[in-house]
């Protein structure tokens, strides 16, 4: 009986996690679009050196950070992964939503200065990892940062 | 070169698959490999009970029945290992050796056979009990299982179970997490055959020592009572059901002539013990 009602559980959290996972999913992945192309024309390019053509007024570092937490199906199927290896998909729409989120901040950062260009664009990753009764909690952070340029007009 | 503002046409970044389908892939890959190596090491195991010495079962019993090995026995004890010492001098010869009973407080009604000849009974067994026909039938079955080396075979088979999923799998793994239970519950449970075998074991016994088989399907009755639980779990189920294991035992004791006749009651120790525990 323990063993059916912990199976049920499992299949319980994971509807949840893939049903609600993939509705939020879905929803960002919309917005994340859309603000791509309102910010369109700021570009965040890796260059590192400077234009010498033009006027620089303005320089600031900006950056953008994003918080993520794995749900329990995406869980579930890495941890099914880690067994027989191979590539976690279940992970990549997440990495993928938070790095361009991540930018999208930064861009947003830069937009309130009033920048024309993002130099030096980097990415940070790191896992967060709260032990605690052995459950491990999967979170990543993703940073993406850069300096905003402004030019003379 | 003019700097032109767009955005990539796909991304590369992400894998198209259904992650639905990665799902039963994965799952139905591992269970098959883990199923495998659970079906052939059992065969192994069962080839090598067969075989093993007696040696085994020592080492066994030092590691799995330790808590018992000491322990004194109370006055119910006493009077249940009086009734099963009775029921040993009708084991084949070959058989005979010693089985000592230890009743432990537990609500489940429930009993065991532990390597060594431990049998382990729930106080919650005792408390359905009504007669001593009754009693006798419980503990043939439990010898029944020793007969047929149960209680070593199941224990080879749980011991792979746990390796598998704990080597496989690593110690802190949230799937293994998850079939802990179920290996705790499968823990001293035998399957549907063993049971049938241990129960017909159990009948020949107790017909041996009372020279009739009334009272011997009382327990099974009673449990048929208290579990309501729906079809589609019966398939689940160790034990086999109460009323397919009553109608095997009724069939074998039509067709061998085996009498029915008047209980005799259970020893006062034995009930008065139960009835202090109640209180």
């Amino acid at each position: 009986m323990d063993t059916l009602i912990s199976l049920i559980s499992i299949f319980v959290l994971m509807l949840l996690g893939y049903s609600v996972g993939s509705f939020v999913e879905k929803v960002h992945y919309a917005s994340v679009k859309k603000r791509e192309n309102q910010f369109l024309d700021l570009p965040a390019i890796t260059f590192r050196k400077l234009p010498q053509d033009k006027e620089i007024i303005d320089a600031q570092f900006v950056m953008g950070s994003v918080v993520i937490s794995l749900d329990y199906f995406k869980r579930f199927l890495a941890g099914l992964r880690h067994i027989v290896g191979g590539r976690i998909k279940s992970y990549e729409t997440l990495l993928d939503r938070a790095r361009r989120e991540a930018i999208l901040r930064m861009k947003e950062e830069a937009r309130k200065l009033g920048a024309d260009v993002i130099l030096n664009v980097r990415f940070e990753t790191a896992g967060i990892k709260k032990v605690k009764r052995k459950q491990k909690v999967g979170c990543f952070e993703v940073l993406a940062y850069g300096t905003a340029i402004k030019f003379a007009k | 070169m003019k700097y032109i503002p767009r955005l990539p046409q796909e991304n590369v970044n992400v894998s198209q698959t259904s992650p639905l389908k990665e799902l039963f892939f994965l799952l139905a890959t591992i269970l098959g490999i883990l199923l495998f190596i659970y079906i052939v090491l059992g065969i192994l195991v069962n080839v090598l009970i067969a075989r093993a010495p007696a040696k085994i079962e020592k080492v066994l019993e030092v590691s799995l029945s330790k808590p018992f090995l000491t322990k004194e026995q109370t006055p119910t004890e006493q009077k249940v290992q009086q009734l099963l010492d009775s029921l040993v001098k009708f084991m084949p010869a070959e058989e005979q050796r010693k089985y000592t009973v230890h009743i432990i407080p537990k609500q489940e009604a429930n009993a065991l056979a532990l390597p060594g000849g431990h049998i382990i009974i729930f106080s919650g067994l005792l408390k359905e009990v009504k007669s001593e026909n009754e009693l006798a039938m419980i503990l043939a079955h439990e010898l029944g299982h020793f007969v047929h080396k149960d209680h070593l075979r199941q224990l080879g088979r749980n011991l792979i179970l746990v390796l598998l999923l704990s080597i496989i799998l690593g110690p802190d793994n949230s799937i293994v997490e998850a079939f802990q239970p179920m290996i705790m519950t499968a823990e001293y449970k035998f399957s549907r055959n063993q049971e049938t075998a241990a129960d017909k074991f159990a009948l020949e016994l107790v017909y041996k020592k009372y020279g009739h088989v009334g009272g011997a399907f009382d327990f099974f009755q009673k449990v048929e009572k208290k579990r309501n639980l729906p079809k589609f779990l019966r398939y689940f189920s160790t034990h086999p059901f109460p009323q397919e294991r009553i109608k095997i035992l009724e069939e074998i004791a039509q067709k061998k002539g085996y009498p029915i006749k008047k209980v005799i009651p259970l020893h006062l120790e034995i009930s008065k013990a139960v009835m202090n525990r109640q209180k």
